[in-house]
């Protein structure tokens, strides 16, 4: 009432002031918008203020009252009436309490330390006022765009638009030099060369400027500046910090990958799919030069989590494991921070715990593994050829004897369970079939030994008929491949395989736990090393109910990093799981086996014919094509496990976990989320398809956003990562939503969307703003000048390399070791430290070990890697400074710079100045510029004993000089 | 914002202002400039509708700073602070027929162990202390102990981030670095984080020290005794006006450069920049230098010790002492490199702890005395602790394994009441069984006594506005004056 | 046309905003009427007497203005009734009453006009009649308004009570010395009123408590009694309120501020005392547990500096001493107390610094001037300094000279001498500085016998003067 009688008085006030127009937004910094917008104005002050007590998770509601919806925010309170009364702001509860004086009535209570401003209050009742329209948070909104004739022009007449509103100057285009600086810098993360520097100030044509940004996007550096954009968001990482630091297997031909990726503009669609399930697609790409398989490669993000030493709760650690996983790719992907969702339903977002539990059976049925790393098309060829081969030779055998075939397969009659202390069989090869084991790679095949031929190579002599066994020579030695039994719990004391073979390895993987090693763990990783048939027998008994599952692996690891010698190979007959002793005899259920066996007999006292000349000629072939299929490098990534629905693990306690499982499924909030993954594996292509589907809202806004970010400085949301109700609101909306229509429609190309934006007239505008454009738009966000930026950490060491003229730009390869300073000490730390220099590459393939990170790239704001980065800090520290002033690594450029400038002969001291400047900051010097650098000259003669040799002086000098000029703002900022 | 500009620096203009409160770049060249970056930021929203942007303590603190020292590898609660007797009685039975015992790392569960030193009381207190720490005991009158702090993590790495980030994962802002993003450092030459590394790096590496997700100005930084004690603090030219001469042409430059672009917050602060990092080359060395310090200064902190260890770690508490006198906010001391690893003793338990106690024993006796006498430990806090207890039966024969469940460390100084004794264990100091302190606890209190309220210094990050005692953390007023 | 709106309102189910604007005017216009009728019906009332004969003929006028102004305010009301922010019933009654006021305004019109004699005691009851629904009409548009408790708000307890009240509560005189402090009135009624009664009063009642007044407190709610004198852990009220705040029966419920930490130790410290109806708190307190708190509570430590709110410091003077290098940091969020900190400063500090920090001696309560160049003269000016609570004179050549100075530093706590040439001149400040808690008098001129001499005399005083 109070509110009402005050709005009479204010309405009488006016009249009594003959109608001068006075509305209470006058009073306001910003005056209150016309229509107030849900999404824009309202959605803001409920999230900032409200939604901790009054938002979608039930656990923390208080007084019943969810904001967060419309239903909620207008039901009936407990206290009686309604929070919000459409159209009625007197009557709304909502008003009555934000005004309330009372320290028990008002809300946001001021024990929460939030408060509301009186532009905010007057929002919301004006709001209310309007009749209270709810919306959807705008990202949740597929976007749309009203532009039907999207022009060249599109992208700059919204920016224009804006700028109009605000009544906002534009600054003037830049300088040549100054643009293709810019273009050459954040396309390529390096300066541009002093030929190319002059080629486009004196080529005049009208698309001198295109042709030299095509130029920029078509050169191979290119892939390396946007690589590493990406590496922010997968925390790329090439050791796997905690402890002892252990390296992560081939981590650098991810980088690589990603590289290659980038530079020939693989569509970003196929890019999230090789990401999410890249081994599990149907149609797999291979690389056009070199021919070898791409999209497995992708995987490896997966694998770039942080390992922990010997954890004791190993269950705990994969729940943590999992937790990273599941944050980094819903930030990359979707701009959204499902993790908060681990142990109740999202504070902010409409994300439940059931969603983030349906991604967690995802990744908890997806197995790390080592995985071929120049995998070619013909060598799956050949590896088809030769069970060809082999189903061809028995065959041919059994015909000749005509006793009837043992190429079919017949299936292991099943198992009957007797008493539960029996033992229980795992897996079972004395049979054709691998007994529903996972053959990973190509080693083991897809069916056991039994029943092929051993040929005598030279005369073609049939010797006998292999008995039944997984073998991982199957098809030849030194091919890889890995044989998984699905995931059991572990419920006996022991578990047994019988094996032989050569320097191989039979693996208990519990709880997805890979980095097996003592203390604790060390038993569960068996060196099988004898060609006698042996029992290997594992306890288990500490781990009982955990879950697990085997891998017998040709080769082994070597401190966690996977290594497949030439005579490697290893062969399994069965493996059982037992409680006391070893059960006194396996019965063999398969009937094939024991026919073997006859035959074989047979065989031997010459009931069997033996001679197959033809054999001899077989075998021989088969030897050529195995030698094709052999492998030596190797990466970690990731294979398709068998589907585990995960229980929602009440809040966040892995030991809490809840009665029924939360099958596997996307973010129930996005279109196609909600719909349990019905695949027999971990659903990952089903979570690429979803996150893809053209109803998507995000994935396209969330990577044109990324471009739009890594070209000026600040996204149009400017939280890159996270689009959510707390992420800062799109600048420029209709921006945003046309700039993802056009990248979903002209088929997800990044460069083509790179080039479109960098060919505007924002791009283009001079950095130079005047004092009132300071004062209207401080933080530039409606971009009526293009903003001043810091280089990156990478750009500064490969500017300054390619200034001395010494920058190797040789491409990809195994990353250069850090160079380890006295204050990087630590567990894990390497014997030797790299070069200074890092052999003068650039920064992308300098190594990335967690625990002894380069310090000029952490100084200079590179993310560390835990999680997602998708915008970078751009702090000012003096330890900066410092790098520059006294790292030796910047005075040792220095000091070859100088090298190089005077080996030029007959330059004049103006133009060595200028050879200087072209290469540092590609321009001229100014007549000032070249007095300074004179004066200087004179100061340091003054200084300097004089040095007998005249060159040795010079050199000093220039040294001093290129020293300090590396000193210069203007270097490692783009203006 | 005549509010505002109480605890900044320096005045900010309008533009600085509308800069921060962006959270653009002005934000972070005041960040780094001032090591302080305005707490109201992170809920941006605030900014220009609401003037009471506030930095500096919720309430008036108790300490200014605060010298951690780290005993890395855990050191034994019944070896050192924590007397059972019962040990001695059972000494060489079976754990397991007398308590649950609990998985370990190296999972190699041998018998009851008994302590090898015997305790005495000291102190108006009388509290008990074993033979370990005789110079330590001096001081027991100014110590709170705590006999009740629990980790969740067994494993060094994991609890070692969990005592130091408060998360038992990598990558999450280091307490320093949380303490100095919410208070800010008082001396602009000198980093306001500062790690003195006594040579043992823990396990989980420098990502123990490091900023998170908080902007990088509030990492630490490492310094290590030597003729170069931070990073590149050292000016390579080969006179030393030569690098004076280079600055100023530097300067020059930089300033036409800002004529040309007008002004620019960024650049602006970069270029002040430099002059801050002149100035850190000649304060740092100047604080590693020992020579005004008396004789009996000297001693008292065990310089003139034989164990070449004692005279390291003499060397660094004397140090944490002079960075406190010169307003560094946080400061860690890591353990010494004795020539039986950390304290984590596995085997061999009575020569290694008695190693390490020696090499720490008296530095930092000297160093509670030397500050009480000068006043400084009313404006100091000073804690002691590992990342976790050892149990009290042995690991093989002579060591003891990580325990989580059990762990002495102590508080001394500023707000804390001396001669204190907080928590009980079990009657072999297994487990906690009375006022369990958790490391979020801990953090909470240390924080209270800094003057911050730890349930409203948040970051926001990833969608959450992250605390560093996450959702726990209770003050433990028992032990506070 | 009011006519045909009145009879059939729902022409207008969707009132134009021009409507509501108009019809805010009704507060302004209502006024008239009152006025017009008031006047008419008086000037009727005179003209009883002869000499009034003379206004006679302009009653008429009178009572039309009056019936004009009614209409007008009738259709203005009519239409402010439109955006329906109003209690439905008070209205009706609010709008019938006012037509009918209209009605006999009108009435009263046409009497006046025709002057009949006959009329006349129909007429005088018709005016009463008039009035009467004013005054009733007006006293509901004021509930509507202003709500139905407005009128009585203040009203002496004898008129609330006939009108149904329940009386106003005391407002007790605010406490000045603690002495009178009575422990239920002055502790734990102002709790109970800020925290609880908003929900456990007599018109709400929830759980069927009333926390209003002791006698209902003691009675307890629908589960029996809340408060066992003497008994904590049995008391429900403090398990409530001490409960986890996300536990289902934590209380204050609903979101409502909790009970501050000193709010609950004065009510556990009152039930454990055996929660007495009344009695002076410190009679109640021998053993002074509650006391400080309470005294506090009731913001009576008048003495201590920190009780007192302070106004922000002067800015030009705190930048122009940072300029110094000098550091100054405001110390807490609620209030502006500085410290000020020349330790780091490089420059010497002048009298131009101290004059500056004169302009900050009220927000000043840490002072650290150590290893300054800093002589005896200049303590005169810091003794100036009234509200320090820690003074650091370390490292400076101060002697007992200087010292005399401080002693008027009544809110001293914490005194800093370490390393100066103070000697016996201690002897004749320490019995000023009453609240000091701390001196460090290490490497001072200062001899034993002043020592036991301080000690003797100040035993809770601590006095740091050796290392080992």
């Amino acid at each position: 009432m109070y509110g009402q009688l005050k709005n009479i008085f204010t309405v009488l006030g006016c009249f009594l002031l003959l109608f001068s127009s006075c509305n209470n937004s006058s009073e306001f910094a910003e005056p209150l918008p016309n229509t107030v917008d849900f999404n824009f104005h309202i959605r803001p002050i409920l999230v900032q203020n409200c939604y901790l007590c009054h938002g979608p998770d039930p656990s923390g509601r208080k007084a019943d009252l969810r904001l967060d919806t419309y239903e909620g925010a207008t039901a009936l309170l407990k206290e009686g009436g309604h929070a919000i009364v459409p159209g009625k702001p007197s009557s709304s509860q909502l008003i009555y309490r934000i005004n309330s004086e009372e320290e028990d009535q008002v809300m946001p209570p001021p024990e929460s330390n939030y408060k509301l401003s009186e532009r905010e209050k007057a929002l919301l009742e004006k709001w209310i006022d309007q009749g209270a329209e709810w919306k959807e948070h705008w990202a949740f909104i597929k976007p749309k765009t009203t532009i039907t004739q999207p022009s060249f022009y599109t992208i700059d007449s919204l920016i224009d638009e804006r700028l109009d509103q605000k009544q906002l100057v534009k600054t003037p285009k830049a300088d040549k030099n100054t643009l293709i600086r810019r273009v050459s810098y954040l396309l390529t993360g390096l300066p541009p060369s002093p030929k190319a520097i002059r080629n486009f100030v004196a080529d005049t044509s009208l698309d001198a400027y295109e042709k030299m940004v095509d130029r920029y996007l078509n050169s191979p550096a290119f892939g390396e500046r946007w690589a590493r954009h990406w590496m922010d968001l997968v925390r790329y990482a090439e050791t796997k910090g905690h402890e002892f630091d252990y390296s992560i297997l081939g981590a650098w031909r991810y980088r690589d990958y990603l590289i290659r990726a980038f530079n020939d503009d693989v569509p970003y669609t196929q890019l999230v799919k090789e990401h999410l399930a890249g081994d599990l697609l149907d149609s797999v790409r291979y690389n056009r030069e070199s021919g070898t398989m791409e999209s497995q490669l992708g995987t490896a993000f997966f694998a770039m989590t942080e390992g922990t030493h010997s954890p004791v709760d190993i269950k705990k650690d994969e729940a943590d494991r999992i937790d990273n996983m599941i944050d980094v790719t819903s930030k990359t992907f979707q701009g959204l921070t499902v993790s908060c969702a681990r142990c109740h339903d999202h504070k902010f977002d409409p994300i439940l715990t059931a969603d983030y539990y349906g991604l967690y059976g995802v990744m908890e049925s997806t197995r790390f593994t080592p995985l071929v790393a120049q995998l070619s098309r013909d060598k799956e060829q050949s590896a088809k050829e030769i069970e060809e081969v082999q189903r061809y030779m028995r065959e041919m055998i059994s015909q000749t004897w005509n006793k009837e075939t043992i190429a079919q397969k017949p299936r292991s009659p099943e198992r009957k369970r007797s008493n539960p202390n029996a033992p229980t069989v795992i897996g079972d090869f004395r049979n054709t079939d691998l007994d529903g084991w996972k053959s990973n790679g190509m080693a083991f095949g897809n069916r056991t030994t039994l029943g092929n031929p051993i040929v005598n190579a030279s005369t073609g002599k049939l010797l006998q008929l292999e008995e039944g066994s997984a073998s991982s020579k199957l098809l030849g030695l030194g091919i890889f491949g890995s044989l998984q039994s699905q995931n059991f719990i572990l419920d006996k004391n022991y578990i047994a395989i019988r094996a032989r073979g050569v320097k191989s390895t039979i693996r208990l993987v519990i709880d997805n736990f890979q980095l097996i090693q003592n203390p604790i763990y060390g038993e569960l990783e068996m060196r099988v090393d004898n060609e006698k048939w042996q029992n290997y027998i594992i306890d288990v008994s500490p781990w009982k109910g955990h879950k697990a599952y085997v891998e017998i692996l040709p080769g082994g690891y070597q401190t966690h990093q996977y290594q497949l010698p030439a005579k490697a190979y290893i062969e399994v007959q069965y493996a059982i799981a037992y409680d006391s002793e070893f059960p006194s005899e396996v019965p063999d259920s398969g009937e094939s086996s024991k026919k073997i066996q006859q035959l074989n007999a047979q065989l031997k006292n010459g009931k069997l014919p033996a001679e197959f000349p033809e054999l001899q000629a077989i075998t021989e072939k088969k030897r050529q094509l195995s030698k094709s299929l052999t492998s030596t490098s190797f990466f970690y990534g990731v294979t398709d496990g068998f589907a585990i629905n995960s229980p929602v693990f009440i809040r966040g306690n892995h030991e809490e976990p809840s009665q029924e499982r939360v099958p596997r499924s996307f973010l129930s909030t996005l279109p196609k989320g909600g719909r349990p993954f019905s695949s027999m594996g971990s659903g990952r292509m089903e979570l690429a398809n979803s996150m893809l589907s053209e109803d998507n809202p995000l994935t396209s806004r969330v990577m044109v956003n990324r471009i739009w970010n890594h070209l000026f400085g600040r996204g149009i949301v400017e939280t890159v990562d996270n689009f959510g109700l707390q992420g800062k609101l799109p600048s420029h909306p209709q921006l945003l939503d046309h700039l993802a229509v056009t990248f979903q429609n002209e088929g997800w190309s990044i460069k083509k969307m790179i080039r479109k934006i960098v060919l505007t007239d924002a791009f283009k505008r001079s950095t130079l703003r005047g004092s009132e454009l300071m004062e209207e738009d401080p933080t530039n966000i409606y971009l009526a000048s293009f903003p001043v930026r810091r280089l990156e950490a990478e750009a500064i060491r490969d500017g300054i390399l390619v200034a001395s003229e010494s920058l190797n730009d040789s491409l990809y390869g195994p990353p250069v070791a850090t160079y380890l300073t006295d204050f990087m000490q630590g567990r894990g730390r390497p014997k030797n430290s790299g070069p200074l220099d890092g052999n003068a590459r650039r920064s992308i393939y300098l190594e990335v070990r967690r625990n002894f990170l380069e310090p000029m790239m952490t100084t200079f704001d590179r993310p560390i890697p835990f999680s997602t980065f998708g915008k970078r800090d751009v702090t000012n520290v003096p330890s900066q400074s410092l790098v520059i002033m006294n790292d030796p690594f910047v005075a040792r450029q220095a000091q070859l710079m100088a090298e190089k400038l005077i080996t030029q002969i007959g330059l004049s001291f103006e133009e060595k100045v200028s050879w200087i400047y072209l290469r540092s900051f590609a321009r001229e010097p100014t007549a000032e510029e070249l007095n300074k650098a004179k004066e200087f000259m004179v100061k340091l003669n003054k200084l300097e004993p004089k040095k007998a040799n005249k060159n040795d002086q010079e050199l000093e000098f220039w040294k001093q000089y290129c020293h300090s000029i590396f000193n210069l703002k203007e270097f490692i900022y783009l203006v | 914002m005549s509010k505002y500009h109480n605890f900044t620096q320096r005045p900010l203009s309008r533009r600085e202002m509308l800069g921060i409160c962006k959270g653009g770049f002005g934000a972070l060249a005041f960040t780094s400039l001032f090591g302080v970056l305005p707490i109201a930021c992170s809920r941006s929203k605030k900014l220009l509708s609401e003037p009471d942007l506030y930095l500096g303590p919720h309430y008036l603190p108790k300490a200014k700073n605060v010298i951690f020292l780290y005993m890395d590898g855990g050191v034994s609660q019944v070896d050192s602070f924590d007397p059972k007797p019962r040990l001695a009685k059972e000494n060489g039975e079976d754990p397991r027929k007398k308590f649950k015992v609990d998985a370990t790392q190296f999972d190699n569960v041998g018998k009851i162990l008994k302590s090898p030193w015997d305790f005495k009381q000291y102190g108006e207190c009388g509290m008990p202390v074993s033979e370990l720490f005789p110079h330590i005991a001096t001081c027991v009158d100014d110590i709170a102990l705590i006999r009740s702090l629990t980790s969740k993590f067994p494993e060094h790495t994991n609890a070692n981030y969990f005592l130091h980030t408060g998360s038992g994962i990598q990558g999450r802002p280091s307490m320093g670095s949380w303490m100095t993003y919410g208070l800010g450092s008082d001396n602009k030459n000198i980093p306001g984080y500062v790690v003195l590394d006594g040579g043992l790096i823990p396990p989980g590496g420098l990502d123990n020290f490091k900023n998170g997700f908080l902007p990088a100005s509030y990492q630490a930084s490492i310094l290590k005794a030597g003729a170069e004690p931070v990073a590149n603090i050292t000016p390579k030219e080969h006179m030393p006006n030569l690098q004076e001469e280079k600055l100023q042409f530097i300067k020059q430059m930089d300033h036409s450069l800002m004529g040309k672009m007008g002004e620019v917050d960024a650049v602006e602060s970069a270029i002040t920049n430099y002059e801050l990092a002149y100035k850190m080359q000649s304060s740092i060395p100047e604080l590693t230098e020992f020579s005004e310090e008396t004789k009996a200064t000297k001693k008292l902190y065990g310089f003139d010790s034989n164990d070449p260890h004692t005279r390291g770690y003499a060397a660094q508490c004397l140090l944490a002492r002079r960075l406190v006198e010169r307003g560094v906010r946080f400061i860690e001391l890591t353990c010494p490199k004795v020539d039986a690893d950390r304290w984590d003793q596995h085997n061999n338990l009575k020569d290694g702890h008695e190693k390490n106690a020696h090499a720490v024993d008296q530095p930092i006796a000297g160093l509670l005395k030397d500050l009480k006498s000068r006043g400084m430990l009313e404006e100091t806090l000073v804690v002691w602790t590992g990342e976790f207890g050892r149990t009290p039966f042995a690991q093989g024969t002579d060591g003891r394994d990580h325990n989580p469940s059990a762990c002495s460390m102590w508080l001394a100084g500023a707000g804390i009441k001396g001669g204190t004794i907080f928590g009980r264990t079990d009657d072999y100091g297994y487990r906690v069984i009375e006022n369990e302190v958790s490391i979020h606890d801990l953090h909470a209190t240390i924080m209270h006594l800094l003057g911050i309220n730890h349930e409203l210094l948040t970051f926001r990050f990833g969608g959450r506005d992250i605390r560093l005692t996450d959702v726990h953390g209770h003050i433990v007023k028992d032990i506070l004056t | 046309m009011e006519l045909t709106l009145l009879i059939n309102p729902n022409l207008l189910d969707d009132p134009s905003d021009f409507m509501i604007f108009v019809g805010r005017f009704h507060p302004l216009i209502v006024h008239l009427p009152i006025g017009f009728l008031l006047l008419a019906s008086i000037a009727h009332f005179t003209t009883r007497w002869p000499k009034f004969y003379a206004i006679k003929p302009f009653l008429k006028y009178l009572w039309g203005l009056g019936a004009i102004s009614t209409a007008l305010a009738v259709v203005l009301g009519y239409l402010l009734s439109l955006s329906g922010d109003y209690n439905d019933n008070t209205l009706f009654w609010h709008k019938w009453s006012g037509v009918v006021v209209l009605v006999l305004a009108l009435i009263c019109y046409f009497i006046s006009k025709k002057q009949s004699e006959n009329t006349k005691p129909t007429q005088w009851f018709l005016i009463a009649l008039a009035i009467g629904t004013m005054i009733y009409t007006g006293h509901l548009g004021g509930n509507l308004t202003h709500g139905s408790t407005y009128l009585l708000e203040y009203a002496p307890n004898s008129v609330r009570s006939l009108a149904g009240l329940s009386p106003k509560k005391e407002t007790i005189p605010k406490i000045t010395v603690l002495d009178s402090a009575d422990v239920y009135l002055d502790l734990v009624a102002p709790i109970m009123d800020r925290k609880c009664v908003s929900c456990h009063n007599k018109e709400k009642k929830k759980g069927d408590l009333e926390l209003t007044t002791y006698a209902n407190m003691m009675r307890g709610g629908e589960n029996g009694e809340v408060i066992v004198p003497g008994d904590i852990e049995t008391s429900e009220l403090f398990r409530r309120i001490t409960l986890p705040e996300n536990h289902d029966d934590f209380m204050p419920s609903e979101g409502k501020r909790p009970l501050t930490t000193q709010e609950i130790a004065l009510i556990e410290w009152w039930i454990a005392s055996g929660a007495p109806a009344n009695g002076f708190v410190l009679e109640l307190d021998s053993q002074k547990i509650i006391t400080e708190t309470a005294s506090n509570y009731l913001g009576l430590d008048k003495h201590a500096v920190l009780s007192k709110k302070v106004p922000p410091a002067n800015q030009s003077s705190i930048d122009s001493l940072r300029d110094q290098g000098i550091i100054i940091n405001r110390l807490m969020k609620s209030n502006y107390f500085i410290e000020a900190n020349f330790k780091l400063s490089e420059r010497l500090i002048t009298d131009k610094e101290l004059a500056l920090l004169q302009n900050l001696k009220e927000q000043l309560i840490w002072l650290d001037l150590s290893n300054s160049e800093l002589e005896d003269e200049s303590l005169q000016k810091i003794g100036q300094f009234e509200h320090l609570i820690k003074l650091n004179l370390s490292g400076t050549a101060i002697s007992d000279k200087g010292i005399v100075h401080l002693k008027t530093l009544k809110h001293l706590e914490s005194l800093n001498l370490y390393d100066t040439d103070v000697s016996d001149g201690l002897l004749k400040l320490i019995p000023h500085l009453t609240r000091l808690k701390k001196i460090y008098l290490w490497q001072t001129k200062v001899n034993d016998s002043v020592i036991e001499g301080i000690q003797s005399e100040r035993k809770n005083l601590l006095v740091v003067y050796g290392r080992e």
